[in-house]
């Protein structure tokens, strides 16, 4: 239950994300920077909110504030879709004013639902007999989430192109911006394309490039006229895809409510279930604390949302200075053979015949199993293969695509990860929860040590494999999985009870910090070298690392007195 | 422990907030960009092979990037000035425009021999756009 609730709700999200700045910059003209004060404000408080959404479920209850975030957010999408399907009966600047109002909305409904159905979850695992699988458990519900985001990007993007093409328009994601510069006088940006244009043959300007467009597309009329009817249908597209977002929240709803029942026993908090406990005339056996056992454990928790920060900070810079790194340093172009990692069509369905493959030659399948899965490793084979003649013999690759890796990354490592614990629980050397958040640091410092080493080997060649970046982000997949899952895990056993929600929500303040610190450390960028740039995410999260393991004990002590 | 806590977290709190002290608005002019084409021009000057090539255009793109983004932002201050002010902006970019142009023509003479390889090329691709990409 909570892995769909949680799945749709996700979906919803980045689908609205994938879209949302290229959203703002088409309908309100925005600039880069403007469109990212709004988008970084907006994920603050998405990340920020759930501190208060846990103090408010921790006097309310976990489920009716769920459900009311759900309502909420879903309110906000609605009104998110608003300027765009209106066309033009609002003013720009009420146009805006809606925007900002549906996003306070929409981080206000998260807020409620984010860090509560993680203290939910949690919840079903207080048990003696269950706890134990609760890691287990996380690592599932956390492969919900990305479930959710892999699809998003995919959903919008096929919503906005659907639109567009009612209208006879093609999706080209550059005319949002080119239809800003032509909308208003730009001379010395013109002067400045016509010096470069002097020195080198073949430099664009943006009304050339629309002109082109407009062409391609068979629209009749002047460019202005083109740019103009292009970015309405454009936004129309976007606000078709902020509408499915608001149709996967009703989803998430249905799910949660509808499979209540599965979760009702644990949805109480310590005073309701002292209540409960009264009317029914029996025992209370929720564990309470003393108020010194309670601050031993927000202190316990403290030190891990601040070193967690250190790795959200390293890990989010895939969506910025890995992304860029992606522009500027690797090829653009790789052969047909590589390029089957980068499209969805080939990717998935080898993922499909390497899992197939796998339950095939495993000896404790099943023969139906057995059959299933060759059916399946050739289905993927023959998949993979139809498209794989179609590609040219080499294939372009754009930046953004590697960003899609973390994702299927996720889904793809998720039960070999929970496999491996598994298996070492068997053993009984299954690492504690604190233990497996320090290892997940020093992880995620070998993911910057590789890339340490292609900035060194960039020195000696003109365009770095896409395999340095894509080994960065299956090794930051791994360190990701021993830490994010394993951490929301942590804070479900560590928290006091009465403060359930509040520690979820402080772990996502951690990860709204971390953000805020990517940007910092992003800006230094541009001011030192690619390996200094590197090895300074290396420092930090070995550091971070050092540091967990220096307050173990503390941790461990935290972990065994809540089992 | 609690004075681990105290620093750490002052730590991240004080970058924070000095992440928010930051200068919003940079000198509204081309000076910094101009002077890093320079540099580049003067590399450009002792290109032996494709990768000296590769990596001066390299360069050059990044800085045409930083050029457009300071153009764009002294358009946008340019609409809302008065006249004299105009006259002052105009005439700063003329000024950073001569020394651009003056510049470029010898990274594109430097450049020359190596434009039909085809990372090079690629670069060369790069720059005929980025004044116009997002």
């Amino acid at each position: 239950m909570a892995f769909f609730a949680n799945m749709g709700e996700r979906f919803s999200y980045y689908t609205m994300l994938a879209i949302f700045v290229l959203y703002l910059q088409a309908r309100f003209g925005f600039s880069a920077g403007e469109a990212g004060d709004f988008y970084g404000g907006f994920l603050f408080g998405i990340y920020f909110l759930p501190i208060l959404g846990g103090i408010i479920a921790d006097r309310w209850g976990y489920g009716r504030t769920i459900t009311w975030g759900i309502l909420i957010a879903f309110l906000g999408k609605i009104i998110l879709t608003v300027p765009g399907y209106s066309q033009g009966f609002f003013s720009n600047q009420w146009e805006l004013i809606i925007i900002i109002i549906s996003l306070i909305v929409i981080s206000l409904g998260t807020g409620l639902f984010k860090g509560n159905l993680q203290a939910l979850v949690g919840k079903l695992y207080d048990a003696p007999e269950f706890a134990p699988k609760r890691d287990n458990a996380f690592n599932i519900f956390y492969m919900g989430i990305n479930i959710g985001a892999f699809l998003a990007p995919y959903a919008a993007t096929s919503a906005v192109k659907h639109v567009l093409g009612r209208n006879g328009f093609l999706y080209e994601n550059s005319m949002p911006h080119l239809a800003n510069l032509q909308a208003k006088a730009h001379p010395f940006l013109d002067q400045m394309i016509g010096t470069v244009q002097n020195h080198f043959n073949g430099t664009v300007h943006y009304i050339d490039k629309i002109e082109a467009f407009k062409s391609q597309m068979g629209f009749n009329g002047t460019v202005s006229e083109f740019a103009n009817t292009y970015t309405s249908s454009l936004s129309v597209g976007y606000s078709t895809a902020f509408a499915i977002a608001a149709v996967a929240m009703v989803v998430s709803l249905l799910v949660f409510v509808g499979f209540k029942k599965y979760y009702k026993h644990a949805d109480l908090t310590v005073k309701q279930a002292k209540e409960k406990a009264e009317r029914e005339g029996r025992e209370d056996t929720t564990v309470t604390m003393s108020k010194e056992e309670e601050k031993k454990r927000m202190i316990a928790l403290g030190l891990v949302f601040i070193t967690v920060a250190f790795f959200w900070m390293a890990f989010h810079q895939n969506g910025f200075t890995l992304t860029i790194f992606a522009r500027d340093f690797t090829v653009s172009k790789v052969s047909s053979l590589s390029y089957l990692f980068f499209d969805l069509r080939t990717f998935i369905p080898i993922l499909a015949a390497i899992g197939g493959l796998v339950f095939m030659f495993r000896k404790s399948s099943p023969v139906r199993t057995k059959l299933i899965s060759s059916g399946v490793f050739i289905a993927g084979t023959a998949i993979a293969y139809s498209f794989y003649t179609g590609f040219d013999k080499t294939m372009n690759i754009e930046p953004e695509i590697f960003q899609s890796f973390n994702p299927i990354f996720i889904v793809v490592l998720t039960p070999i990860i929970v496999g491996f614990f598994n298996w070492l629980r068997v053993r009984g050397k299954e690492p504690s929860s604190p233990r497996k958040i320090g290892v997940g640091m020093f992880i995620t410092a070998l993911g910057f040590v590789v890339m340490m080493f292609s900035a060194f080997h960039l020195q000696s060649v003109t365009g770095l494999s896409p395999y340095w970046l894509i080994s960065t982000y299956f090794i930051l997949t791994v360190a990701e999985l021993f830490l994010s899952p394993i951490g929301i895990s942590f804070v479900a056993k560590v928290a006091p009870p009465r403060f359930s929600g509040l520690a979820q929500g402080g772990w996502l303040g951690a990860t709204a910090i971390g953000n805020l610190l990517a940007g910092l450390v992003g800006r230094l960028w541009d001011i030192v070298e690619l390996w200094q740039f590197f090895l300074l995410l290396v420092v930090l999260t070995l550091l971070s690392g050092v540091f967990i393991f220096s307050i173990i004990r503390i941790l461990e002590n935290a972990t065994k007195s809540s089992e | 422990m609690k004075n681990q806590i105290i620093v750490t977290a002052s730590f991240i709190l004080s970058l924070i907030v000095f992440s928010g002290c930051k200068s919003e608005s940079g000198p509204l002019n081309l000076q910094e960009e101009v002077r890093v084409l320079k540099e580049i021009e003067m590399r450009s000057t002792n290109i032996e092979n494709k990768n000296d090539a590769f990596n001066v255009l390299r360069d050059l793109n990044l800085n045409i990037k930083d050029i457009r983004n300071k153009i764009l932002d002294m358009e946008e201050r340019y609409r809302e000035a008065s006249e004299s002010e105009k006259a002052q902006i105009e005439k700063t970019f003329e000024q950073a425009n001569k020394e651009i142009d003056r510049s470029l023509g010898i990274i594109s003479k430097n450049t020359e021999p190596y434009k039909d390889i085809e990372e090079v090329s690629k670069m060369l691709e790069k720059l005929n756009e980025i004044l116009i990409s997002k």
